[in-house]
């Protein structure tokens, strides 16, 4: 039984993570926020420190 | 004080400002430099930051391929018959194929989610490496004021500070500029009025005027009682209005800025100007600037036969 186990969650893991994949590539992570969150660590936080 | 002609390499536009970062493969190292060897650790193992996040996407995926084959194991180590063997063993191989095949066709979309979750574990050392890029900037500009120059302005691409403008245009001020060189304005402007920043507006307002764009004039505008404090203030105020009447835009928009110093301009800038107050615009054909340029063009141009064409429709009626 915990064979079956195991193969019962690599299946949930698998689907998981296929889910996860296709709801990135429908919202795709602005670049635009990389490039603000950039900025502000290097302007705010060097400004601070 | 003497200017030294120099050769400035064409600045590299990119789409992103983060995508001029290189990192160090070997001690993450972050550089927005052009350098090979990376000053923390020696070795020359610069890679561009995309490409680190698609290494980076690459191993995640690579661990979560570990993670089912590392299931399958287990469901094959458990199993007590060959039959669960066999079944363990067969539905967690084409588990994990069709993970592989799904992960093959998301690595680019992953990229950026990767990268700003990297970002944000390595926010020291991206402060620390480019630290040390203005040191090294700092530490040049004895021996080589072009390179610091260059350097400097890489830096400030990234770094949104007054002290890197000013080091720039004093720079900038050490040399002979040219129209052919890939001169910035409005990057280089500050908050507060500096006479070098005001010096090399009129500098670039002769040999770049295209470079005069709204966010100079506003500073300018801010800053003219300092401006006409200076020596040569009036002239470098002329000389912008003589860059903005390229576009009747900026005339429109700034009828009172451009009437003060309309009757410093060169014959072709008022030439220029006198075209589009003349043209059939009602907000400028009834405004003082309308007024100060009849009155300029009465007085010292009326018998010039470049401004005849364009006088009889209008410059009569004044």
């Amino acid at each position: 039984m915990i064979a079956y186990g195991c193969i019962g969650i690599l299946f949930l893991f698998v689907l998981i993570r296929t889910i996860l994949y296709y709801s990135h590539r429908k919202h795709p992570f602005p670049k635009e926020e990389i490039d603000r969150q950039v900025l502000s660590i290097i302007n705010d936080r060097r400004e601070r420190s | 004080m003497k200017k030294v002609p120099v050769q400035i390499r064409p600045f590299r536009r990119t789409r992103y400002a983060y995508q001029r970062l290189r990192v160090c493969k070997n001690c993450h190292n972050f550089t927005v430099l052009w350098e090979k060897e990376c000053l923390n650790c020696g070795r020359s193992s610069f890679i561009p930051v995309d490409t680190m996040a698609l290494r980076l996407t690459k191993r995640s995926m690579q661990t979560e391929r570990l993670i089912a084959l590392f299931l399958t194991l287990a469901g094959v180590l458990f199993s007590t018959t060959f039959e669960q063997i066999a079944i363990c063993l067969g539905s967690g191989i084409v588990l994990t194929l069709l993970l592989w095949l799904v992960q093959r066709q998301m690595t680019l979309s992953e990229a950026p989610r990767q990268l700003h979750k990297w970002f944000e574990k390595e926010q020291q050392r991206l402060i620390d490496g480019l630290r040390l890029n203005i040191e090294a900037a700092i530490g040049i500009r004895q021996q080589d004021e072009r390179l610091a120059y260059e350097m400097l302005r890489e830096i400030g691409t990234l770094v949104n500070s007054d002290r890197n403008r000013l080091q720039q245009i004093s720079l900038l001020r050490n040399f002979v500029l040219r129209r052919d060189m890939d001169l910035q304005l409005e990057s280089l402007l500050l908050f507060d009025f500096d006479e070098g920043l005001a010096e090399y507006i009129g500098e670039i307002a002769r040999i770049k005027p295209e470079l005069i764009k709204e966010r100079t004039l506003l500073y300018v505008l801010d800053h003219e009682p300092e401006f006409l404090s200076m020596a040569n203030g009036r002239e470098i105020l002329a000389a912008i209005v003589g860059a903005i009447v390229r576009m009747k835009r900026y005339v429109t928009l700034y009828p009172e800025f451009t009437r003060r110093y309309a009757r410093f301009l060169p014959k072709d800038r008022f030439l220029r100007l006198f075209r589009i107050v003349t043209a059939d615009d009602p907000h400028l054909q009834f405004s003082n600037l309308a007024t100060e340029v009849a009155e300029i063009y009465n007085a010292k141009y009326q018998w010039d036969p470049d401004f005849h064409q364009s006088a009889q429709s209008t410059g009569q009626q004044r």
